[in-house]
């Protein structure tokens, strides 16, 4: 129940952004800054997510964990390949490897 | 073109892209089970929701246990760039009737956005007359392949069940990485990243997951001012 409201209340601000400037009719001409601006907003929420992830343990920041091995691993291999199941495939299996050696 | 021509016209130049779209629909099922979503929730969010970065951004958000109405007014923050799309799509939609402006804008995704203003905009390409038909195709055909890649992502990670176990909520954050990193290709881009990551961890003690708010607007406006700099000097 909890589910559905939250994908009610996803829907309906994401409609809510496809349709109003399709109402409008483009009649604002957008300032370049503003669309500059959006392009950053996926990049940045998904950085913001990442990072504490494999940076924190406890809410502190912790280098020598698997995690963070790991997602360097992963982060050097989406550099150099940008292949993304190559990255998956090894971001895990550091992980894996990782935490059998080093961290039991 | 007759209506029917352009629809399927529609369909058939958005195919590159609806095939660059697959892994990602399967990955979204993935992490939808990791993050303990039901599968008919992420079924729904991808019919209802209908858009990837966002739903990847909110099953990754309800993992880390945040707060619904949050993670709605993340959704909205996410996708506002569809605002931009519509506006610039919105004078050749202008003839068209409310149920149709709302039908099409319901479906547009930056995919079917991309290859729907290049046909608008070709004047090679005939009147515009029916145009429309196009817009829908290329949305429709979107549509119905990214159920089917978020079913079958949900089904591989049921299926993997137990080998998943075993660093299970590492998926996720590696998941991300994989989307990330090959989206950095300037150094405006770059610097936004490294500027949100870092927020991200110092404010991670904020309640509500306020901290990513405040990582977000950081990462924009180190962007923004290395594209200003960029473009001084």
């Amino acid at each position: 129940m909890e589910f559905a409201l939250l994908i009610l209340g996803m829907a309906l601000v994401t409609f809510a952004t496809r349709y109003s400037m399709i109402v409008i009719l483009g009649r604002w001409q957008v300032p370049r800054a503003v669309t500059l601006a959006l392009t950053f907003v996926p990049m940045a929420a998904f950085a913001a997510i990442i990072a504490p992830e494999i940076l924190l343990q406890k809410n502190e920041i912790a280098l020598v964990n698997a995690r963070f091995i790991a997602g360097l691993a992963a982060i050097l291999v989406a550099a150099f390949t940008r292949r993304i199941m190559l990255t998956i495939i090894v971001g895990m299996a550091t992980l894996w490897l990782v935490q059998i050696f080093f961290f039991h | 073109m007759t209506r029917r021509r352009e629809f399927f016209a529609g369909a058939r130049d958005t195919a590159p892209l609806i095939i660059g779209a697959v892994p990602f629909g399967i990955l979204y099922g993935v992490i939808c089970l990791t993050a303990g979503m039901p599968w008919w929730a992420a079924q729904a969010m991808s019919a209802f929701v209908f858009a990837g970065s966002a739903q990847f951004i909110a099953a990754g958000l309800l993992g880390q246990g945040t707060p619904f109405p949050f993670i709605v007014l993340t959704t909205l923050i996410v996708n506002l760039r569809h605002a931009l799309y519509g506006a610039s799509i919105a004078p050749y939609l202008r003839d068209l009737s409310a149920t149709w402006r709302a039908v099409l804008a319901f479906g547009m995704t930056d995919e079917s956005y991309a290859t729907t203003i290049v046909h608008y905009r070709d004047e090679t390409r005939g009147e515009n007359a029916n145009k429309h038909w196009y817009f829908l195709g290329a949305n429709l055909a979107m549509y119905v392949f990214w159920q089917l890649d978020c079913a079958l992502g949900y089904w591989i990670g049921t299926a993997l069940g137990d080998p998943l176990a075993l660093g299970l909520d590492f998926v996720l954050p590696v998941v991300f990485i994989a989307i990330l990193i090959p989206q950095l290709k300037s150094r405006a881009t770059i610097l936004a990243a490294l500027v949100a990551g870092a927020m991200a961890v110092l404010t991670a003690g904020l309640p509500n997951k306020l901290g990513l708010l405040i990582a977000i607007a950081a990462g924009i406006f180190a962007g923004m001012m290395t594209e200003k700099w960029n473009s001084r000097s």
